[in-house]
């Protein structure tokens, strides 16, 4: 008998799939995650605690990616936030940060966010993130060992998946492939989301050494293990666009920011809108994407410091501005967290326990 | 693109998907009481009820894996040493290393609630049936045999404290939020115990919150999660407090269950001499890829009554799946094995038994000065130590001398009516029960554990008994496996509550035929 069965631990419960739900299965999770949400919210007022706040936080978090959309992000970034400052003993909570970190390209805030609290930073979890800081900055050979100490410890899909990533960013394009084909193979059918993203990068490695074929067959096999996922319409529209595929590309990037508010997607639109020569519409992208861009810097974000870097260069051609871009974004990279960011309590190193 | 594409972005700490649908629970097997006809065995295989009782999970596939042998001789008395254990594993081992050559049944069921049941390896041959679920269904096979199956919704046969159970071993997730990043925060480094420990603020009974544990949860407070005390708890009268309150606590909970009913002759062809038959269940999830990358349609999964199996689909159909959880002996993984993923082997734990030693011993540590307390003797060495005592072992060699006489004592029967056939069947011993990790039937005994596992035994109380000493008295009566379910024993302890540690019987009756396992909720 496994203890999981006897305790209830607090892990989500699982359906079979005897009761088909109408729409995607992303619209389906997302509105499981909005009942999730409201359940917990009515659970907040009768039992306060790390614990649920933690779990609020979470979905929160999961919802707002699931949206696609930055403001989501950002706002459940200000939920963790919120419940940090209640609750800086708890870990769990300084690892969903961490990860949050990562989203927003801050990997130098990692090692602090785990160093807040004991202990995390010294297990397989921990590691994870530090290597995916590592990829973030560049620093693959301390990657690779962080990822491969934690497959060690514990052999998850998410460190197969780091992994393979920092092989595809070398350029390993056959071991990357090997590597997500493991991590596909850690998944189940209750991972169905999981799935899909890993095809999602197959997908995203086999295009970009030029195997189109291949990539949309991921794609497409993406799709039907996950469905309505907008990550895979973006890699779908992406592919068009690397075909030479312009006016699918630009039909699918309309059908697509129809439902997601990105603008790195609407800068997209507009390089195929370029490639189709309809150049009044394509610097309305443009416009648009920019200002997104530097109405992120001006929040203090870094998360597009990168696109800024890559449209100066790509759309303005002023390879001075990319350039200047590109250091900034470096730095935003490797930037530690500030002290003052750190909740006083976490600060002073208080565990759960100790 | 790319410089979104690290894989937390997708899949957060908690969003690791608990398979519930694939927690195995109980593993049941008892010779059928009905003698009419031909020998037959009843095997029941019990799991979490998700979706819910009687619906299947359709992405799980359940395996059922039996051997059937001749009784094995029993191991030297004699020689009670780590090397003749060893050597008695390493033997059993080499003689009928389970799952080789094992047949098996394996289950599954679609999203209209039809059940197909595959069986492989039998003498008959291989083939594949449908059934219904939640019915009693007939299934003829090719060589002649009936079986009776039922796929469906029940009753939880196993009746439990498990709170109690968790309160003994200071198990934090049964009362505390535990954080998902701290497993090291889960059984805390407090002396075990069937008794309240003096100052054990974090897992003594609570009035102010008596329902912790039981379905209340607080957050894990700070520590120290350690315990600096040097007595039990005793009330105002003297009593200790039991750690254990009796209370059923998966009364009114349901299962689902895949229970039959099949001749011996039918799962060898030699069954006046193969009398032991060794079943062990296994969950398995399908794969995601394999959901996406559907294989191709067999002709088996359509054709009824039964298809005939190759052997080369079967294993392309495992391929498909993922090995979750196993289940053989109740405790050998929640109390042995701690419940640890890489110690999920099923019945080929042979390697695990250096472990069982050393968990044995920390165990031993805890409950054997609480039964010491009780007054009653005990199988394990703690050095007359007055109170449980937290201790660990990095070696079996080290662990070994204090758990000896637990580990060969002979487990006393209450009565002789286990042995039905009155064929004075060699007592079985905790060492033999656990390793291989297996239900081990005897067809000539009722099949009351450890001889099987039968519905109604209390196994909880059984296993704790382990840590009684069998060749001692106790009040003029020789302890043996029922000893802790004697409601005299309580009555007149130094203890409150008054109670088994566990409940004596099921919250509904089991029925006296097929499944036997009582209706669901």
């Amino acid at each position: 008998m496994s203890l999981a069965a006897w305790s209830d631990n607090g892990q989500e419960a699982v359906t079979g799939e005897s009761r088909p739900e109408v729409g995607t299965d992303r619209e389906r999770e997302q509105r499981r995650l909005e009942t999730l949400l409201a359940d917990l919210a009515m659970d907040a007022a009768d039992r306060p605690g790390a614990d649920l706040a933690s779990q609020r936080a979470h979905v929160q978090v999961q919802h707002a990616r699931l949206t696609g959309d930055p403001d989501a992000v950002r706002a459940a970034a200000a939920v963790v936030d919120t419940a940090l400052e209640a609750y800086s003993h708890w870990p769990d909570l300084w690892l969903l940060r961490a990860e949050l970190d990562l989203d927003a390209h801050r990997p130098g805030f990692v090692p602090a966010r785990l160093a807040a609290v004991t202990e995390l930073a010294a297990g397989p979890s921990g590691w994870e993130l530090l290597a995916a800081a590592d990829a973030q900055i560049g620093r693959y050979d301390a990657a690779e060992g962080r990822y491969r100490a934690a497959l060690d410890a514990d052999p998850t899909w998410r460190a197969l998946a780091g992994l393979a990533h920092v092989h595809a960013m070398r350029g390993d394009t056959a071991s990357a492939d090997s590597l997500y084909r493991d991590a596909e193979e850690e998944l189940t059918a209750k991972q169905m989301r999981a799935f899909c993203w890993v095809r999602v990068q197959r997908g995203a490695l086999q295009a970009r050494a030029g195997r189109f074929q291949l990539a949309a067959q991921h794609y497409d096999s993406a799709d039907a293990a996950y469905s309505g996922y907008w990550v895979v319409a973006a890699h779908r529209a992406r592919l068009r666009q690397m075909q030479g595929q312009h006016r699918a590309a630009r039909d699918e990037y309309e059908r697509l920011l129809d439902e997601v508010t990105r603008p790195e997607l609407v800068k997209d639109l507009g390089d195929v809108h370029r490639a189709l020569g309809d150049v009044q519409q394509a610097s309305r992208c443009y416009a648009a994407a920019l200002a997104a861009y530097l109405a992120s810097v001006e929040q203090g974000e870094a998360l597009y410091l990168h696109h800024l870097a890559d449209y100066y260069a790509d759309v303005a051609g002023d390879l001075a501005l990319a350039r200047l871009w590109r250091e900034r974004d470096h730095a935003a990279r490797r930037a530690p967290l500030p002290p003052t960011s750190l909740p006083s309590q976490a600060a002073a190193g208080s565990p759960v326990g100790g | 693109m790319a410089d979104h594409n690290d894989p937390n972005a997708v899949n957060s700490i908690f969003s690791d998907v608990d398979v519930s649908a694939a927690d195995v629970y109980d593993m049941f097997g008892w010779p059928s009481d009905d003698t009419t006809g031909t020998e037959r065995v009843v095997i029941a295989l019990t799991f979490a009820a998700v979706p819910e009782a009687g619906v299947f999970d359709t992405d799980l596939l359940y395996r059922l894996q039996m051997h059937t042998h001749p009784r094995v001789a029993p191991p030297v008395d004699e020689e009670r040493s780590l090397q003749g254990l060893l050597r008695y594993l390493d033997a059993v081992k080499d003689k009928y290393l389970v799952s080789l050559g094992a047949a098996e049944i394996r289950v599954t069921v679609d999203g209209a609630g039809t059940g197909t049941i595959d069986f492989h390896g039998f003498p008959g041959g291989s083939f594949s049936v449908t059934v219904p679920t939640n019915e009693v269904t007939q299934i003829d096979t090719p060589d002649g045999f009936a079986i009776a199956a039922y796929l469906g919704g029940r009753d939880d046969a196993f009746f439990n404290d498990l709170p109690g159970f968790f309160r003994s071993i200071n198990y934090a997730p049964q009362f505390y939020h535990v954080p998902h990043t701290r497993p090291d925060l889960r059984e805390l480094p407090i002396p075990k115990t069937l008794l309240e420990l003096d100052g054990n603020h974090l897992f003594n009974f609570n009035p102010a919150i008596p329902d912790l544990g039981r379905g209340v949860k607080l957050d894990l407070p700070p520590g120290p999660y350690t315990w600096t005390g040097d007595s039990y708890s005793k009330d105002a009268n003297g009593n200790y407090r039991f750690v254990y309150s009796g209370r059923d606590a998966q009364a009114g909970k349901n299962v689902n269950a895949i229970v039959l009913e099949m001749p011996l002759a039918f799962l060898t062809r030699s069954p006046d001499t193969d009398r032991v038959v060794d079943v062990w269940g296994e969950s398995w999830v399908r794969k995601a890829a394999n959901k996406v990358e559907a294989i191709p349609d067999e002709p088996v999964w359509h054709e009824h009554p039964w298809a005939l199996l190759r052997s080369e689909w079967r294993d392309e159909q495992l391929k498909a799946y993922k090995l979750v959880d196993t289940v053989g002996q109740p405790f050998a993984d929640a109390g042995l094995s701690e419940r640890e993923n890489n110690r999920q082997v099923g019945a080929n734990n042979f390697w695990l038994a250096p472990h069982f030693v050393k968990r044995l011993a920390h165990l031993g540590w805890g409950f054997g000065p609480s039964v010491t307390a009780l007054g009653l003797p005990c199988s394990f060495d703690h050095d007359n130590a007055p109170v449980s005592v937290h201790r660990t072992y990095d070696t079996a060699v080290a662990a070994f001398p204090r758990v000896r006489k637990l580990l060969f004592q002979p487990l006393q029967m209450p009565d002789a009516l286990w042995d039905k056939h009155k064929l004075r069947i060699p007592l079985r011993r905790p060492f033999e029960i656990f390793v291989p990790n297996v239900c081990a039937i005897d067809m000539d005994t009722t099949g009351t554990w450890p001889f099987g596992r039968r519905p109604e035994d209390q196994v909880a109380n059984r296993f704790l008994s382990m840590f009684l000493d069998m060749e001692a008295h106790a009040g003029g009566r020789q302890m043996h496996v029922e000893t802790l379910s004697d409601q005299a024993l309580w009555d007149a302890a130094p203890i409150e509550p008054k109670t088994s540690p566990n409940p004596l019987k099921n919250d509904k009756d089991f029925l006296p035929q097929f499944p036997y396992l009582a209706e669901p909720w």
